[in-house]
């Protein structure tokens, strides 16, 4: 059973550097693969998040991350746990098409393994996922109305991987009152943070780049 | 010379907390300065950078009050999100610089460095 950690702080706050360190420290000690689910929409429109997600990935080149396009649906993580990390490119060109079901897992390997096991490796792969708010904003506005689970795959993730790193945003505290649909939006994206806080092994606020652990 | 860094959101009790320093040096309206260098479209963080490294390497111990700005919604208009950003990112610079770092919430300061 892996470890869950959930990551949050401002903008600005040093809260990526931290979760890539403590990805890259997971997976040093782990010796499995090591995943970077990049959940912003891989063509922005906007330059400011083609800039931002340029910067990400200069600093992760070179560092073992296979980068994992997953702006909605992340239960499709799963598959690559179930398909073994020797045929990773399979799952992967999967989850580069987000609106794709998650491949079936009938080879097999598979058969002779009882229904929801994964293999002995997936124990030790490490999911660093960037970030929450992202994900929930593709599942809200991009499903055409029907967005899928977040909370339960990762937490079905976290069982099987070794860790799972999910980094969050501190959103709450400008003290502007939103318009209803955004209110809403917050509302519920603070939720889901507070359901996946309780279930996490550990809970980090970042600070200035200072990790302040608010449960350990 | 020490420097301590002061954090915390609006109204919070920076300034209270900051007051028992009585020997330091008092700096506040670091975040007003790149909010000038954002608007006049200079490079808020070399600027920034260039401040802390004139603090730290002065003889007098300083407290610096810092505000929190940026646990919020991201904003709309691209100067107040590359304020915000610069904010951030000199914070975590000046934080790595201070000897020690307290962040006060609703009157009550936390060293967390």
């Amino acid at each position: 059973m892996g470890r869950l950690y959930y990551i949050t702080g401002g903008a600005g706050s040093g809260k990526s550097e931290y979760a890539e360190q403590l990805a890259e420290r997971l997976h040093a000690e782990l010796a499995g693969p090591l995943y970077y689910v990049a959940t912003m929409n891989p063509a922005p429109r906007d330059s400011d998040a083609a800039a931002r997600i340029a910067k990400h990935q200069k600093r992760r080149a070179g560092r073992g991350y296979t980068t994992i396009e997953c702006p909605t649906n992340i239960a499709q993580l799963r598959a690559l746990l179930t398909k073994g990390s020797n045929q990773p490119d399979i799952a992967v060109d999967a989850l580069h098409m987000p609106e794709t079901p998650a491949p079936a897992q009938t080879t097999q390997a598979e058969d002779t393994r009882h229904p929801g096991d994964a293999p002995a490796d997936a124990s030790r792969a490490v999911f660093l996922l960037e970030d929450l708010t992202n994900l929930y904003a593709n599942e809200v506005y991009g499903t055409a109305g029907h967005p899928h689970e977040i909370v339960a795959p990762l937490l079905e993730l976290a069982q099987q991987a070794g860790a799972v790193i999910i980094v969050a945003n501190e959103l709450y505290s400008d003290g502007i009152t939103y318009a209803p649909e955004t209110d809403r939006f917050l509302r519920d994206l603070a939720g889901l943070a507070a359901e996946l806080s309780a279930a996490a092994d550990q809970v980090t606020e970042v600070v200035y780049g200072i990790p302040v652990q608010l449960k350990a | 010379m020490k420097l301590i860094m002061i954090i915390g959101g609006m109204a919070q009790g920076k300034h209270a907390f900051a007051a028992q320093f009585t020997h330091a040096r008092c700096i506040d309206g670091l975040a007003a300065q790149i909010r000038d260098a954002v608007r006049a479209g200079r490079d808020p963080l070399s600027e920034a950078n260039a401040s802390v490294r004139a603090l730290v390497t002065g003889r007098e111990d300083i407290v610096l009050i810092y505000p929190e700005v940026g646990s919020g919604v991201v904003p709309l208009d691209p100067e107040e999100r590359a304020w915000r950003e610069a904010v951030g990112r000199a914070g975590c610079r000046i934080a790595a610089e201070a000897d020690e770092v307290y962040r006060v919430v609703a009157g009550i300061a936390q060293r967390i460095k």
